[in-house]
C-alpha cells in the first residue's frame, strides 16, 4: 500500500515537471487500479475476512425476502458481475426492473453509485437491491435476526468487525467489502500497459479513435469519468416514479441534470449487454448507431454530444477491436 | 468603551473556537441525567389534545386528512450553561421518536455534567455529516424504516395518512421529508436547567403536529425577517418534489421548527 502511494505522489511530481516518458506514466496508470490502492472508508477498510464475509453474504438466498434470491443472481460473474438482459426478471415479485442491473467493475473508485449517483457510499447503496420490494424485497429486522441466529454468521462477523451483535449496518459493510474487491486489470490492455505484450495495427488505430473521440467521458484507466451525462436518449423525462426518469435531476433537483446518467465503464463491455441505463440498446453497433444519429436535443444535453459522432466501418471495426482488449476474463471468471 | 472591539473580539474568538467542539470543559463530575418527553398533540375542533392515528383532522385551509403513522428524528441536544459559551452537546445524539403501535416519544439523556443551564437546543431532522451516509446502527439504523434507499439519507420527519376529499374519496397523503435545506434547530431559554445535583430532570415538551401544515390560529406570515414563519400548506399540491425535498417541504420545515412548546420541568 505504502509503495504504492509513494509511486503515485511520484508520478504526480513526474507530471508536473513535465519530465516522465508515456510509458512510465502508463504503466502507473495501470497500477492505480490494484487491491493494495483500492479505495475505503475507514470504518470499513479492506481485509480477507470482510471480502470473504461479503462474498458469502453476496451468495446467500436468505438475505431476501422470500429467501430466494441472492445479490449473484443478477450480478453474475460472467456477466461482468451484472446481467444480460435489458430489465430484471429476477428478483423475488419477477416484476421487470426500471433499471439495467449495472456491472460491478471497479466500483470502488466511483464516487457516487446507482445510475443517477443517489447512492453516496457502497454502504449505504446495498440497502437499495436489499430492501426494494421488486428486487430481494428483505425486512432488514428480519435479516438481521436471522443472521444473528446463524450457526455461522456472528463467528465471522466477529471476526470481520470485532462485534458481538450484528447490525445491518454490519451486513451492508461486509457486502461493500466484497464489492469494491471485484477489480478488473488483467485486460490485454493492462498487459499492454505494463509492457507484456505489443498491440496490432488496429487495436492501436482503435485506441486512438477511443481516446480522442470517447475519451472525454470515457478516460482511461478505468474508461469512465465516473460523472453523468444526458448523451441525448430523451427529450421527455416524467416525474413519474419518484422521478425515476429524470436522472441525475433526481437527486440534485437541478433542471441542468435532466437526463443525466452515470457513465458506464467500457471494461468486459461485451459481457455487460444490453446498454444504458434502461438496456436499450441491445448491442454496441447500436450504440454507434444512436452517437451517429439519434441523440436528442434538449438543454442538459452533453456539450460533447452536439455534434453526432460518426465513426466509418473502418472506424467502427478498429473500436470494436480495441474494446476486446478490454474483456477480462480473469475477471470474469472464465480463465482456464 | 474603548475595551468595547476587544471584548467584542474576545466574544467572537470564543464564538469560533466552540463552534466545533463537541464538548466543553466543565469542572464538575457528571451523573446527572435528563428526560426529554414530548407530547405529541394535535388540533382537534380548537383543542389541543393527543395525536390519534386514523382521527379526520382539518388544516388551514379546511382540507382533511388523517394520519396512521408519524415518526421524526430528534438530534444534536446541546445545553448552554449561563455564560453562552460553555456548551454540552451529547454525542452521537440521533432519537427517532415515533408512534407506530406504542408512543416511543421520550429521550433519555445520561451522565451529563452537573452545572446550571439556561438553553437547551436540539434539531429537527439528521445533520449532513450523519445524512450522507446510511451506514449506521442505532435510531439511525435503516431498519427502522426512516432512510431512504435510491438516495443516501433520511426522512426528518415522516408523515403517512389519507386525504379525505370533498366527495369523501380518498387518497393517500405522504411527506417524507429530508435533505439539508430541511434540518432546523430549535431553541429553549426560558427555563433555567439546574444540574446541580445527582438528580434526574423530565423536560416536557409539547409538539403541535398539526401545525406541520400551519398553524391556523395564526395568520399566515411567510416573512423570516418579520418573525415566526407560518405558512399554510395545500395538500393538493403533492408532486413528488413536494413531499420530499421541494421548495413545499422548506416550508413544512419552517412550520415544524415552531411546533415545539417547553411546557414543564420537573424534578423527579
Amino acid at each position: 500500500m505504502e509503495r504504492n502511494y509513494c509511486r503515485l505522489i511520484a508520478l504526480g511530481f513526474l507530471v508536473i515537471l513535465g519530465a516522465c516518458g508515456s510509458s512510465q506514466e502508463e504503466d502507473t496508470q495501470a497500477s492505480i487500479i490494484s487491491y493494495e490502492n483500492i479505495p475505503a472508508p475507514k470504518r470499513n477498510l479492506m481485509t480477507d475476512e470482510r471480502v470473504a464475509l461479503g462474498k458469502m453474504l453476496f451468495h446467500d438466498k436468505s438475505l431476501s425476502g422470500n429467501g430466494k434470491v441472492a445479490c449473484v443472481d443478477c450480478h453474475e460473474q460472467h456477466y461482468a458481475f451484472g446481467e444480460n438482459m435489458a430489465l430484471s426478471t429476477n428478483g423475488i415479485t419477477q416484476e421487470p426492473l426500471h433499471r439495467n442491473t449495472p456491472p460491478l467493475i471497479n466500483i470502488a473508485w466511483a464516487e457516487g453509485w446507482f445510475w443517477e449517483g443517489g447512492a453516496k457510499n457502497i454502504e449505504s447503496l446495498m440497502f437499495g437491491p436489499l430492501t426494494h420490494p421488486n428486487e430481494m424485497g428483505a425486512n432488514l429486522k428480519e435479516v438481521v435476526k436471522d443472521i444473528n441466529d446463524h450457526p455461522e454468521y456472528p463467528v465471522l462477523f466477529q471476526k470481520a468487525y470485532q462485534i458481538k451483535t450484528i447490525k445491518s449496518a454490519h451486513i451492508a459493510r461486509a457486502l461493500a467489502a466484497y464489492c469494491r474487491s471485484l477489480i478488473s486489470n488483467q485486460s490485454k490492455y493492462d498487459q499492454y500497459l505494463n509492457g507484456e505484450i505489443d498491440f496490432s495495427y488496429d487495436e492501436l488505430q482503435g485506441m486512438k479513435i477511443v481516446e480522442t473521440r470517447c475519451g472525454s467521458c470515457h478516460p482511461a484507466p478505468f474508461f469512465t469519468d465516473f460523472n453523468y451525462h444526458n448523451i441525448g436518449l430523451d427529450s421527455v423525462f416524467s416525474d413519474t416514479l419518484e422521478n425515476l426518469f429524470q436522472g441525475r435531476a433526481r437527486i440534485t433537483l437541478k433542471e441542468e441534470d435532466m437526463g443525466k446518467y452515470k457513465t458506464p465503464t467500457l471494461r468486459n463491455i461485451f459481457a455487460s449487454a444490453p446498454y444504458t441505463h434502461d438496456g436499450r440498446f441491445e448491442t454496441i453497433d447500436e450504440v454507434f448507431d444512436h452517437y451517429e444519429s439519434g441523440i436528442l436535443p434538449h438543454k442538459s444535453l452533453a456539450p460533447q454530444m452536439r455534434n453526432d459522432i460518426d465513426l466509418n466501418e473502418e472506424e467502427r471495426e478498429q473500436v470494436k477491436i480495441f474494446l476486446t482488449t478490454l474483456m477480462d476474463s480473469t475477471y470474469l471468471g472464465l480463465k482456464q | 468603551m474603548k475595551y468595547l472591539p476587544y471584548y467584542l473580539l474576545l466574544f467572537l474568538l470564543l464564538g469560533f473556537s466552540s463552534c466545533d467542539k463537541h464538548k466543553e470543559n466543565f469542572d464538575v463530575p457528571g451523573t446527572g441525567q435528563i428526560t426529554l418527553k414530548f407530547n405529541l398533540l394535535h388540533d382537534l375542533l380548537g383543542n389541543q389534545i393527543p395525536l390519534n392515528y386514523n382521527t379526520p383532522y382539518q388544516n388551514a385551509l379546511n382540507q382533511t386528512y388523517l394520519f396512521d403513522d408519524f415518526r421524526m428524528y430528534i438530534s444534536n441536544v446541546t445545553l448552554r450553561d449561563t455564560t453562552g459559551t460553555h456548551y454540552y452537546k451529547v454525542p452521537n445524539s440521533y432519537h427517532l421518536i415515533e408512534m407506530i403501535d406504542n408512543a416511543d416519544t421520550s429521550i433519555v439523556i445520561k451522565d451529563l455534567p452537573n452545572s446550571n443551564f439556561t438553553e437547551i437546543n436540539f434539531s429537527v431532522g439528521v445533520d449532513n455529516d450523519a445524512n450522507y451516509s446510511t451506514d449506521q446502527v442505532g435510531d439511525l439504523d435503516p431498519a427502522n424504516g426512516m432512510a431512504w434507499d435510491w438516495n443516501t439519507g433520511y426522512k426528518f420527519v415522516y408523515l403517512n395518512g389519507l386525504r379525505i376529499l370533498p366527495d369523501s374519496s380518498t387518497r393517500g397523503l405522504v411527506y417524507h421529508i429530508g435533505g439539508d435545506a430541511n434540518y432546523r434547530t430549535v431553541r429553549f431559554t426560558q427555563k433555567d436547567i439546574n444540574l446541580n445535583q445527582n438528580n434526574n430532570l423530565t423536560i416536557e415538551f409539547d409538539v403541535h403536529v398539526d401545525y406541520v401544515f400551519g398553524n391556523k390560529n395564526l395568520a399566515e406570515q411567510p416573512n423570516p425577517d418579520v418573525g415566526p414563519v407560518n405558512h399554510y400548506i395545500d395538500l393538493n399540491d403533492d408532486s413528488t418534489n413536494d413531499t420530499m425535498f421541494g421548495p413545499n417541504t422548506q416550508k413544512i420545515a419552517d412550520n415544524y421548527e415552531q411546533m415545539f412548546e417547553w411546557k414543564e420541568i420537573t424534578v423527579d
